[in-house]
């Protein structure tokens, strides 16, 4: 009875799981797609082409032209800039002030961080939407505005995620043999605690992307965001609803493009989060 | 437990504050000068005094704030700007017709999507999961914006089965109040449903890996039986957390979906509002809006602690 | 007599990410009712897939081939309703972590009850009943209130003696215990244990116990067969497979358990060099030879298969009748240390360390009692209650306990981790618990600690090498340029390979993580070592090698240990002196041989008697004790008027040992040490 003899239904679980494939590819492509708009565009965003308006997707004009003439596959490209620049900026920014107050309050849980975790519940504990509309109805809106808007509502839930994973990190012996060195706060902070606070943080990040462009494109919708004639997908959305019936496709090309770009970053996310963070094996 | 509820309620008191306090600050930040804006073309320097001296625009921030909070409290929301008449019965016509939407949405997700997600994680791996996923997925990638468009398409321009805007009375007959109703409440649904249905399928497969499940199955339990005792009892608690926080998407859902099929509720006031800088109309749609999204955390709250032992029992 | 349960060539593969593993291959045996088999093996050995196999549990990741018997009916090919008929119903299993293996949403009484009604047709009224009934019968106190307990409200004894009532609920023949005592302490595994063979007469239920524990196998197993790297090397009765072992791996396990008894600084524990391979390959030979001191040419030649008597003594080793005893390792050339009182590096004066469960607004309490009253209560908990203990340049100084004696507390005090509520601790004349945090550097540099979790004692982003440059750089004890060789001269140190410096620490075993740590420690070159429970996470074989390890740094650097651990036998080898704590308090303290010999406290004989599997003491009480008196009193079996009232000291019985019992002071004042009348002990 050796084992070489009999045979076997097992198959090698994978190194990687497949939705880190697919996902990298969107996302890749759609980086790439993002830095040179400028050259592959066929036309510039604003150009209007005032005799071809509502003309359908054709070889000309591969998703159609909208109200204005202006060819939209052009503007999905240009759009895509937008989207990636609003979903990056809001995410570093929300990390910049949120992880260096998650690790502090993770590292030294006492008077001073417990006040900063309730200040950050009191932050959550409002409609997100209400205090971004909040920040922008009161001054004139654009993209960095709508970044920076959006940035500010995910500090608490990127804060969060930074202090459990530190806390966590803490009861870690190898944290308390740098204590027993005497190391001071900041090597802690920086050298023991965020190198293994990043995988974590990475897979949250991917998570606020999508929240970011989304919630950027319900605000473009409404006005708040990003303002005509940008080619934000929001925007185009919203341009759209009214001619709905005439041009259908001025709609749903920015739609479908949004959604494969979410599903892309979402898919790179869940990949990242099953090969990283520790807490999520095998809920595949 | 009543310490647990206790604490959760003080939480909400302390927020509702808050945002009074943030609301009341952030309209009076508005680049535009009120009394301007309803002098028109009367405006003269003194004409704005002495409207502002009426409105009680030249007292202390404090003060203002004060009089407008006890005014609140007392039920008294001011006088729409804009509109010209009081707030109170515009923001409670308009809070009814949202809630119509938010619990029909709200029954539909809570009842469909941890089912949804039950039957993912029951099935994982198999096609049930997968077309599962793929759904839940299309839900989460993309707004309500493109999907109530899609809907509109389909089942308004294309087919004329349903309308796809405004809103009716019961009083003109509760097949065309329900007609109106479909479009804009399928949509919220969507979007929720896929969210919290994929929640529930990760907490669910959680719960079948855990120890005790494997202990129920040693003991000979039928696999229905350690589904639904053993293992859904866990998953659910932090389902319904989920629920709660998918409310919050709710009402910005609601903002969206209230836009995009032009129905008159508390979202499109709030955007209204807005949009022309109508102050008493805007700082009660928020502080409305906030009230309800927190109790709707509470409520959720109070009945996480209920079901969860170790809060119920200490 | 046809056996109740029949294993036959069984094999068990996974998929994992590396490749198939192969964790279990044809093991056979057979299991007669009435019968207690242990399966004994180390982590890594498959001796859990067993168990796994037999009750279906091991899930789509894994494969299963051969033959499981039971009661006449082959397990492996039943269709899944009357296997699940069959689990539960006749067979019980208990796994080995109380606090997951218990449902938190469920009742405990509703999880016992369960399977009565599932399997047995009763009433959910009777069966609730019955629930009640088996928790008595466990020994559990207040059985109806358990039962209508939630799992968290229970104590980790009390989980496990629910779980064992839930396997025993439909009276099965055969009860399977995947390692149900390693979670616990000590003494409450010697009650487990008692409960077992007390139900095995009762009930006449078959065991298959699985433990690493060979202690509690000899204590509890008729038979007992031993696994090594998937197979099963050796099986017979368990007084002669533990009494007069066969195969050499069974000879290095059982020489390499440290003895409790007192060992004389020059001996060192035998130890099996090596660890187990990662994929044994059993077709090119013997999978033990790589580390077997009897190992020759024919061992690496073809496979072995295993020899003897079907029912008698069997062995994988063609060898077995012509090699000896396993080589007990040269004693040391060292003299003994003689320590003088004066010398003392450590010298710890009444500390004390309290905690607070509730700080702020939360210790407020409104009481509506009598009249409504406002009071502060923070729930105050005195972890370490006034200890105190010297340490000389040179000594070991054992600290043994069970779990939340404050063992660990003390060791992260002493060492300023944690800052003391009251008392000093004295390093080299000067006394560091008053020193603010940036005046301990050179204490830092010359105290070290050695920690338990060999999985969390080193930062997984580091390599080795970085891991173990720090205190060099930290401390400026070498320059730039000369910091690689130093790493590779500590590597040697703990005998590891000098390459090991570019690998990072998940590629390491648990037992070479360990020596990481240790060497990391000695880089700052340290005078006193604090070791917290440093071999409890390792395989017994790898224990004894760290062991020696220890031991033989001590002599070449001339290091003090305080070497904390709950191992009574592990402390007694290595440590000069030993304290005994219990509750924060220092119940006995003496030379190692003077602790482990009577006069004693009555909890070291309890500790003894557990560790030696003889009779436990009686039943846990949970919560604090109100201050005042001994804190051994509710548990003591000899506690008499005086131990409500007042703290024992601790009490010299002679110049190198002292108690802290009234009792034992008592009977030492007395000839013969007989009981003074007029003092009648109750119990």
């Amino acid at each position: 009875m050796v084992e070489a003899i009999l045979p076997t239904k097992l198959r090698r679980r994978r190194r990687w799981p497949a939705s880190l494939y697919v996902g990298g590819f969107i996302v890749a492509g759609l980086l790439i797609i993002a830095i040179l708009a400028q050259q592959i565009a066929p036309f510039p965003f604003d150009q209007m082409h005032i005799r071809d308006r509502f003309s359908a997707p054709s070889w000309r004009y591969w998703a159609g032209t909208d109200e204005y003439g202006r060819d939209i596959f052009s503007r999905l490209l240009f759009g895509s800039q937008l989207s990636i620049a609003l979903g990056v900026t809001a995410t570093v920014i929300s990390m910049i002030a949120g992880v260096p107050l998650g690790l502090f309050a993770g590292y030294r849980p006492g008077f001073a961080s417990e006040t900063i975790m309730r200040g950050l519940d009191v932050m959550m504990s409002f409609p997100p939407i209400m205090l971004v509309l909040l920040i922008l109805a009161v001054t004139p809106p654009s993209l960095l505005k709508t970044s920076v808007a959006i940035g500010i509502l995910f500090v608490p839930p990127i804060a969060r995620v930074t202090r459990s994973v530190a806390l966590d990190l803490m009861s870690e012996d190898f944290v308390e043999a740098a204590r027993s060195r005497g190391e001071r706060s900041w090597y802690i902070l920086l050298r023991e605690l965020l190198p293994n606070v990043w995988p974590v943080l990475m897979v949250e990040a991917s998570l606020r992307v999508v929240f970011a462009i989304l919630l950027g494109a319900v605000l473009s919708f409404l006005g708040f965001g990003v303002q005509p004639p940008q080619a934000d997908w929001g925007l185009m959305i919203s341009n759209g609803r009214s001619f709905v019936d005439q041009a259908p496709w001025i709609s749903l090309a920015p739609g479908l493009a949004m959604g494969l770009a979410v599903i892309g970053i979402s898919l790179l996310g869940d990949g990242l989060r099953e090969k990283l963070d520790p807490r999520h094996r095998g809920a595949n | 437990m009543a310490r647990y509820a206790l604490k959760r309620l003080g939480a909400v008191l302390l927020v509702l504050i808050v945002m009074s306090i943030l609301v009341f600050l952030a309209t009076h930040a508005l680049p535009s000068n009120t009394a301007q804006l309803i002098l028109g073309q009367y405006s003269t320097p003194e004409t704005q005094a002495a409207l502002e001296h009426k409105l009680g625009l030249d007292q202390p921030l404090t003060a203002q704030y004060w009089h407008w909070a006890s005014g609140i409290l007392r039920g008294d929301l001011g006088q729409s700007m804009v509109m010209e008449r009081p707030v109170a019965p515009i923001l409670w016509d308009a809070l009814s017709r949202s809630a119509v939407l938010a619990l029909a949405a709200m029954v539909l997700v809570s009842s469909i999507g941890p089912a949804l997600g039950v039957i993912a994680a029951v099935h994982q791996g198999r096609w049930a999961d997968h077309a599962a996923t793929v759904f839940s997925y299309l839900g989460i990638s993309v707004p309500e914006l493109y999907w109530g468009l899609v809907l509109i398409l389909v089942f308004g321009s294309t087919f004329h089965l349903l309308p796809t805007s405004g809103a009716a009375d019961l009083s003109d007959g509760a097949g065309n109040y329900f007609a109106h109703l479909v479009l804009p409440v399928v949509t919220l649904t969507l979007t929720s449903l896929a969210h919290v249905s994929r929640l529930t399928r990760s907490s669910m497969i959680e719960a079948l890996d855990s120890t005790y499940v494997k202990v129920a199955r040693a003991r000979g339990m039928p696999e229905r039986i350690v589904i639904t005792r053993h293992a859904l009892r866990n998953a659910l608690l932090p389902t319904i957390t989920v629920l709660a926080q998918d409310f919050g998407f709710l009402i910005g859902g609601i903002v969206a979906v209230e836009a995009i099929f032009a129905y008159p509720g508390l979202g499109r006031l709030l955007i209204f509002s807005l949009e022309r800088q109508d102050l008493p109309l805007m700082q009660s749609a928020i502080l409305v809006l906030t009230a309800v999204y927190c109790l709707a955390n509470l409520g959720a709250d109070l009945l996480y602690g209920v079901f969860n032992p170790r809060i119920r029992y200490g | 007599m046809s056996p109740l349960l029949d294993v036959r060539d069984l094999t068990v593969r996974y998929a994992g990410e590396s490749g198939i593993i192969t964790a279990v291959r044809d093991v056979s045996f057979a299991l007669h009712p009435g019968q207690a088999l242990g399966i004994v093996g180390e982590s890594g050995s498959g001796k859990s897939s067993i168990a796994g196999a037999i009750l279906g549990l091991l899930g789509a990741n894994a494969e299963t081939a051969g033959k499981i018997i039971f009661a006449g009916r082959d397990l492996s090919t039943l269709p899944p309703a009357q296997r699940r008929a069959v689990l539960g119903s006749e067979i019980g299993s208990v796994f080995q972590d109380p606090f997951t293996a218990l449902n938190p949403a469920i009742r405990v009484g509703q999880q016992i009850a369960e399977p009565l009604v599932q399997h047995r047709r009763v009433t959910p009224t009777a069966a609730a009943k019955r629930a009640i009934e088996l928790l008595a019968e466990m020994g559990i106190a207040r059985p109806a209130e358990a039962a209508r307990a939630f799992p968290h409200q229970l104590s980790g004894g009390m989980k496990q003696r629910a779980l064992i009532a839930a396997a025993l609920a439909c009276e099965p023949a055969l009860l399977i215990l995947d390692e149900p005592t390693t979670a616990l302490d000590v003494t409450v595994e010697a009650q487990i244990l008692d409960l077992l063979a007390a139900l095995r007469r009762r009930k006449s239920v078959s065991l298959l116990f699985i433990s690493h524990n060979l202690g509690v196998i000899r204590r509890v197993c008729d038979d007992v067969a031993v696994m090594y790297a998937s197979q099963m090397v050796e099986r017979g009765a368990t007084t002669a497979v533990l009494g007069r072992p066969l195969h050499p791996y069974s000879k290095g396990l059982l020489a390499s358990l440290p003895p409790l008894a007192a060992s004389a600084r020059r001996f060192r524990l035998p130890s099996i060099p090596g660890q187990m391979a990662g994929s044994p390959k059993p077709e090119a030979g013997c999978v033990f030879s790589p580390r077997c001191p009897f190992s020759e040419a024919r061992c690496n030649a073809g496979p072995v298969d295993i020899t003897g008597p079907a029912d008698g003594h069997q062995v994988r080793c063609w060898k077995a009748d012509r090699i000896g005893a396993w080589p007990l390792p040269e004693p040391i050339n060292t003299p003994e240390l003689i320590f003088l009182r004066g010398n003392a590096l450590l010298n710890v004066t009444e500390l004390r360390k309290t905690f607070q469960a509730r700080s702020g607004l939360a210790a407020w309490r409104f009481s509506f009692a009598a009249r409504p009253r406002l009071s502060r209560d923070t729930g105050e908990v005195a972890a370490v209650d006034g200890v105190s203990l010297a340490l000389s340049p040179g000594e070991v100084l054992g600290l043994v306990g069970e779990s939340g004696c404050g063992k660990s507390t003390l060791g992260r005090v002493v060492l300023q981790l944690l800052r003391k509520t009251s008392g000093s601790v004295e390093f080299d004349g000067e006394d560091v618990s008053q020193k603010p945090e940036q005046a301990l550097k050179n204490f830092r540099r010359q105290a070290q600690i050695v920690f338990q979790n060999v999985g969390s004692s080193l930062n997984p982003r580091l390599s080795i090498g970085e891991a173990l440059a720090r205190p060099l750089a930290l401390f400026n004890l070498v320059p730039p340029s000369g910091r690689t060789a130093r790493v590779e001269q500590l590597l040697d140190m703990v005998r590891l390979p000098k390459t090991y410096r570019l690998r990072y620490p998940h590629q390491l075993s648990g037992g070479e993580r360990q020596r990481v740590a240790i060497a990391r420690a000695l880089a700052t070159e340290p005078r006193f070592i604090v070791c917290d429970e440093p071999v409890s996470a390792l395989d017994v074989s790898v224990q004894a090698a760290v062991v020696n390890l220890l031991a033989d740094l001590r002599d070449e650097f001339g290091l003090s240990y305080l070497f904390i651990s709950h191992d009574l036998a592990v402390v007694a080898q290595l440590s000069d002196r030993i304290a005994v704590m219990y509750r924060g308090r220092i119940c006995e303290t003496g030379r190692t041989e003077d602790v482990l010999a009577p006069p004693f406290h009555p909890y070291t004989k309890a500790l003894l008697a557990s560790v030696a599997h003889e009779a436990p003491i009686e039943l846990e009480q949970a919560g604090p004790v109100k201050p005042g008196g001994c804190p051994f009193r509710p548990r003591c079996p000899d506690r008499m008027a005086v131990c409500e009232t007042d703290t024992p000291p601790l009490h010299p019985m002679s110049a190198t040992h002292s108690i802290a019992c009234h009792l034992t002071t008592l009977k030492q004042g007395t000839s013969s040490g007989s009981v003074v009348p007029g003092f009648a002990s109750f119990r």
